[in-house]
């Protein structure tokens, strides 16, 4: 009895070891038919209490992700106002075609990704590479320091950028003084405050990569670089030739997260700027662009459909990523 | 003399003091920027107000003047300790509630058999990596139709296991975990709810406490969520009460520099303390999954 049990309980995989004990395809049943004899036969197998322990999971995912994703298309053709709904079909997709702040918002929010991931990325490859070589506790150390600032929130390091950045009484300001240059109101001009957000960003983010970086570089074989060292390969070209493509995966990993991070861009613009200086704002990001127009302008509808394209120009730039890095896999 | 050929010739490669003495600048100065902001707020928040407006400023703080007079005119111009208690709550509830989840979905898809598991299984990773924004719309439209708007349900309630990412996380710790316990355990008459309460979740005690850091530094943190669902002043999150206090237009009133710092900090101190404590659970615990896929 308690060995019927047993077989409740999986050592290996899920389909592997049934196979052999499956009863030859009989000629008289279709396919279907087959099928569903075979998942009765799973069914009755399985561990019921499994269903139990994932149900919690399950529920939450359906009623809060899947039912959402469908609520949030449906929202996005409907004209969406406290209580009652009703359909609008493509009205607030033809509006956000045509809205000049829609598309300021998309450029400023394509800009922001495109500085910010990069450059994290690669700075944290330099910085990874400059503390791999040290001993265990200094790495430790330097690793931290980086790490800090991501675990205290974005909206207290925004309003402390807010105050360093601040035209009369900033710190860098002061210090721009010191080297002569000329104050600067960097969140209140337009030139200027797309780049000291993305400033801030790439300060507070660079740890985690550090972090995910250097443990790739502990699983490197050490091996390699003592080939590539016979080759008589210098620093320069190991980095290069050794490291970097070895690190492949972790830098694919790191850029996909950070670019779906990114282009949500949000708390830092709610709390630094509110989308402005100028109209079309200069630091408007399709996040903020969303949040105004369901909480200021209360038009949840045009904010559903924005949200889709948001997610839209996700996924194209996630595709493209892993295009990008699986066609140069050859090594 | 036994010489190795790599340690011959990487004793020959060896790179010159200056260089490592370079290398040591660098590294040396990103780590002093990164924590420039960190430092300077919790200076300014300790300095009277009159201080901070002096040009030009002093990086270093004033010993002598350092005073606690910002928080406590910070407590009396708004309920701080009713927002830290939400923050609170939040944040251990959802931490508590996504570890228990969050372990027991990880423990069946890791250890357990039965029909559909990978299937679910891919059905959850694919959707992992929706963006979170785009589904507050209808969330917020969601929690106002069942009137949980401005309450705790509306803070608690959605996502409350933590999501796919908590279960991934405790499935891949779960792996490890050797199989044969269980089996004994059953020939034993455990229950398999008892076999997971008293056999695997005391194993699998080193993963839940990444689970659970990340979780409550996750929850303190969350910004966009509470701000959304909440409107009264005693629902906010500190996070979301601290947004306010740079925009006047929301509170009333000018808030000084000081006091705004005083906020931020108190905020901030906890999870710094935190990150001190369990600081290899984060150093280690992040790549869990990721670098192993």
């Amino acid at each position: 009895m308690t060995y019927g049990k047993l077989t409740n309980y999986d050592t290996t995989s899920m389909h592997g070891s049934n196979r052999a004990v499956a009863r030859p395809p009989d000629p008289r049943e279709n396919r279907l038919k087959a099928h569903f004899r075979k998942a009765r036969r799973e069914i009755a197998r399985s561990n019921k209490w499994a269903y139990v322990f994932i149900a919690p999971l399950l529920i939450d995912f359906i009623v809060f992700t899947v039912y959402m994703i469908g609520r949030v298309l449906a929202m996005s053709f409907q004209d969406v106002n406290y209580g009652t709904s009703t359909w609008v079909g493509l009205k607030h997709y033809d509006f956000i075609l045509h809205d000049a702040q829609f598309w300021n918002a998309m450029q400023n929010t394509l800009v922001y990704t495109l500085a910010t991931v990069p450059l994290g990325i690669l700075l944290a490859l330099a910085l990874s590479e400059l503390i791999y070589r040290r001993s265990t506790r200094i790495q430790v150390f330097y690793k931290s320091a980086y790490y800090l600032p991501s675990v205290v929130s974005t909206v207290v390091l925004s309003i402390v950028w807010m105050w360093i950045y601040q035209p009369f009484n900033g710190i860098l300001n002061y210090f721009g003084e010191l080297l002569g240059a000329a104050p600067v109101n960097w969140l209140g001009n337009p030139s200027y405050a797309l780049g000291a957000i993305i400033v801030m960003s790439v300060l507070g983010g660079v740890g985690v990569s550090v972090v995910f970086i250097t443990a790739a570089m502990g699983g490197i074989p050490h091996t390699l670089y003592d080939a590539a060292r016979i080759d008589g390969a210098g620093e320069w070209v190991r980095f290069w030739r050794v490291t970097v493509p070895l690190l492949r995966p972790t830098l694919l990993y790191l850029s996909v997260v950070g670019f779906i991070g990114n282009f949500q861009v949000f708390e830092q613009i709610y709390v630094m700027t509110q989308g402005g200086p100028g109209y079309p704002g200069a630091t408007e990001t399709v996040g903020y662009l969303i949040y105004s127009a369901a909480f200021t302008s209360m038009n949840l509808g045009r904010a559903a459909a924005e949200s889709v394209v948001l997610f839209l120009a996700i996924l194209i730039f996630s595709v493209l990523q892993f295009r990008m890095f699986a066609s140069e896999t050859e090594f | 003399m036994t010489t190795y050929p790599s340690k011959q010739f990487g004793t020959r490669l060896k790179p010159s003091n200056l260089l490592t003495l370079f290398a040591y600048a660098i590294i040396t100065l990103w780590a002093l920027l990164a924590l420039f902001p960190i430092y300077w707020m919790i200076k300014n928040s300790l300095e009277p107000n009159q201080l901070l407006s002096v040009w030009p400023p002093r990086i270093l703080p004033r010993w002598d003047a350092l005073t606690l007079h910002n928080y406590q005119a910070l407590w009396e111009r708004f309920p701080i300790p009713r927002w830290f208690f939400n923050s609170m709550m939040v944040g251990v509830a959802r931490t508590i509630s996504a570890v228990f989840f969050g372990s027991l979905a990880g423990y069946a898809f890791a250890k357990l058999r039965f029909y559909g598991r990978e299937t679910i299984f891919w059905i959850l990773m694919a959707v992992l990596m929706i963006p979170s924004f785009i589904l507050i719309i209808p969330q917020y439209q969601i929690i106002r139709s069942f009137g949980w708007y401005d309450t705790f349900w509306a803070l608690l309630i959605p996502n409350f296991t933590g999501g796919v990412w908590a279960m991934f996380l405790m499935r891949q710790f779960m792996h490890a975990l050797p199989s044969e316990l269980i089996e004994s355990a059953r020939i034993d008459g455990a229950g398999e709810f008892t076999i997971f309460w008293r056999v695997i979740a005391p194993l699998a005690k080193p993963g839940m406490a990444v689970l659970a850091i990340f979780q409550f530094i996750g929850n303190w943190n969350n910004f966009i969520w509470p701000l959304v669902v909440t409107s009264s002043k005693e629902m906010r999150t500190l996070p979301v009460g601290l947004s306010l206090l740079t925009s006047p237009k929301d509170t009333g009133q000018v808030v000084p520099v000081g006091e705004i710092m005083a906020g931020a900090a108190f905020a901030a101190i906890p999870m710094i303390i935190i990150f001190l404590f369990f600081q290899r659970y984060f150093l280690r615990g992040i790549t869990v999954g990721a670098v192993k896929g």
